[in-house]
């Protein structure tokens, strides 16, 4: 293989994993853009709806009925915990969020444990999405392709209910200014409601694709995409729609050719990469790349 | 000896005798329970000097312990067992089998060193930045152990470490961390600490260094969460990756969490809570016959509850159960007499009426 296709190689499973951390940063980027909460269960929501797709997949569904089940369930996970654990809590202080999103993410996935077991899983083998494409001299499968297929249109979807609905526009405002929106007569918990609604949606379509594309699935396996897609919301600048997604796309190709082309000794350290980005975004450029810097700082 | 004085030293007295029956009469395995509480309590009321005091929420705690804890191990580890075991390390170090105390506090002094070189630039992030960055920090902690096989034997976890730790060391270190963040907090560097939480502005203006007294608070904090893992690796005499998870991250903002942000009295009894509590649940997680009724195995029923009494604190009472009071004899005899008076009063009212 020559240098070129390696590259070209990398480059393409780069964008793959990046489509996926893109479809996890929306929904964090969106809340904390609402309610400067980093919600650490977004991942676990995530893998609760895969472990509800999984025996639909079993029971020898086709792929649309599975990820429409992983949506299904992923969202109305999300909604059952913004509803219950932090509606109440809207109007009280950052931390105590952030800590009870902590307490829902050790519950989905001790829950979830329980109900099954720490084996991991894949859902049932589907013949089409694992066939091999080849795309000049790089090598992928089709599961690739629906994975940037899919993400393309869910964006594009997200993108056009932001900007040219009412909810949509109402979570705009919202993100820019919670108090002048909320005296404008934005009623403030619907929007919370929806936000986190479609964060989780679109979380199932990326758990779902994870499935697929890696199989292996166990009750801990979402929590750490979901501080990736924290991270990828933060490069991207949180807060922002087009940051998330761009920024996961850059995490994805950042974490594919750092391990890809680092010496084998250092590329085992791939999850300690996301971090050391996240650390230096902050410090060089805390708002990211679409971010509006903040002017309170609390 | 004033009352100030004799208190504390009474209740010394008292825990010293207690630890004394408990080393004399109690079998290994309550012992460790015992310890394990010990050591909790030291990471909370570490974890609370940073995160209730000094507004500074890490998820990094976890890592300073498994800091300290490998460095402890690694330097009291047996010199016969350390080229087979460790051989990534150099030669003098492998020859040298440091005494038990200076390795636990060169421990806690790595895990410091590691504090102030992450904490520099980590530190200057507000608020629920840090939280993930220092999230990362555990999991690049967590990933070195694994990766490093010559150096921590990776996954398998570093056994055959010396039985040092007792319930004296534990609870002597417990009191030395509970004595030494309670100066620290009721001291000039405290109210600086506090300011600097409340409103870093004002704080700036009246003359706080910000970024120092974060930094020292965090790099204390870090000394005892290192020493803590020193002591647990030399109790259970194991250290592996997994005691340094994501859980230890939950547990450990739950044992504060649940006792109070800013309360050294909430994080004891947070501790204490926490770590007896799971003991009556495992059990279950196990399934079986219990008191005559067949129980499934319920896996991560523990993780389950700890969870939810979280997410019930936070509903119910965010503060936790202590708030930022402290325990004080005084008051609590105040709060006594108050309250007879308080009935007297309303007796009088009624009758007036």
């Amino acid at each position: 293989m020559s240098e070129l296709t390696v590259f070209l190689q990398q480059l393409a499973n780069g964008l793959v994993l990046g489509f996926l951390y893109g479809l996890i940063a929306i929904g964090l980027s969106m809340v904390y853009g609402l309610l400067r909460m980093i919600n650490f269960a977004h991942g676990d929501v995530l893998m609760l709806g895969v472990f509800i797709a999984l025996p639909v997949s079993w029971a020898g569904a086709p792929f649309p009925l599975v990820l429409l089940a992983g949506i299904a369930a992923a969202t109305a996970a999300g909604w059952i915990v913004q509803r219950t654990v932090y509606r109440p809590l809207l109007k009280s202080r950052d931390v105590t969020l952030l800590v009870a999103s902590l307490g829902v993410s050790l519950l989905l996935q001790n829950v979830v444990l329980m109900l099954t077991s720490p084996q991991p899983k894949r859902p049932a083998p589907e013949p089409f999405l694992d066939q091999p494409f080849q795309l000049g001299e790089v090598y992928l499968r089709n599961v690739d392709l629906m994975i940037v297929a899919l993400a393309v249109v869910f964006v594009l979807c997200t993108h056009l209910f932001l900007q040219h609905t009412r909810p949509g526009l109402a979570l705009r405002a919202l993100a820019q200014d919670i108090d002048a929106a909320r005296m404008m007569g934005i009623r403030v918990p619907r929007m919370v409601a929806i936000c986190f609604l479609i964060g989780s949606a679109l979380a199932g379509v990326a758990g779902v694709l994870i499935g697929y594309k890696y199989g292996h699935l166990n009750p801990y396996s979402g929590f750490l995409p979901g501080v990736k897609g924290f991270v990828a919301a933060v490069i991207g600048g949180i807060g922002s729609f087009p940051g998330a997604v761009i920024g996961g796309l850059i995490l994805g190709l950042l974490e594919v050719f750092l391990v890809g082309y680092l010496p084998d000794a250092l590329a085992q350290f791939r999850d300690a990469y996301v971090f050391l980005v996240l650390i230096l975004v902050l410090l060089v450029r805390p708002s990211g790349l679409f971010g509006k810097p903040e002017l309170v700082k609390a | 000896m004033g009352a100030r004085s004799t208190v504390p030293f009474i209740a010394i007295l008292l825990l010293g005798a207690a630890l004394w029956v408990a080393e004399t009469t109690l079998n290994a395995f309550y012992l460790q329970v015992l310890g394990l509480l010990g050591i909790n309590i030291i990471l909370t009321v570490s974890l609370n000097l940073a995160a209730g005091y000094g507004g500074m929420f890490s998820l990094g705690h976890p890592a300073f312990a498994a800091i300290g804890g490998y460095t402890a191990a690694i330097l009291a580890y047996p010199v016969t067992l350390k080229a087979s075991r460790i051989p990534g390390y150099p030669e003098w170090l492998l020859q040298m089998e440091v005494p038990f105390l200076p390795a636990l506090l060169l421990g806690g002094l790595t895990a410091s060193v590691v504090a102030v070189l992450v904490g520099w630039p980590v530190l200057r992030l507000r608020g629920h930045y840090l939280a993930v960055a220092t999230l990362g920090l555990t999991v690049i902690v967590q990933v070195g152990i694994v990766n490093l096989v010559d150096y921590t034997r990776g996954a398998l976890g570093l056994s055959g470490i010396p039985k040092h730790t007792n319930l004296w060391w534990i609870f002597g270190f417990a009191l030395a961390t509970i004595y030494v963040v309670y100066r620290l907090v009721h001291s000039r560097f405290g109210r600086a600490l506090r300011a600097v939480r409340d409103d870093y502005i004002a704080a700036q203006m009246s003359g706080v260094n910000v970024a120092r007294t974060r930094l020292i608070a965090f790099t204390v904090s870090a000394f005892f969460a290192g020493a803590a893992g020193g002591l647990l690796g030399h109790l259970l005499r194991i250290l592996t990756p997994g005691q340094f998870s994501f859980n230890a991250v939950f547990i450990g903002v739950a044992m504060m969490i649940l006792g109070g942000m800013g309360s050294i009295t909430g994080s004891v009894v947070g501790a204490v809570i926490m770590t007896i509590l799971p003991q009556f649940i495992i059990p279950f997680e196990r399934g079986g016959t219990i008191f005559g009724a067949e129980f499934p195995a319920l896996n991560g029923l523990t993780q389950i509850v700890i969870a939810l009494i979280l997410i019930l604190v936070m509903l119910v009472r965010p503060e936790g159960l202590a708030g930022s009071r402290e325990f004080s004899i005084r008051e609590t005899a105040a709060r006594f007499r108050g309250r007879r008076k308080e009935h007297g009063v309303d007796i009088v009212a009624v009758k007036g009426k």
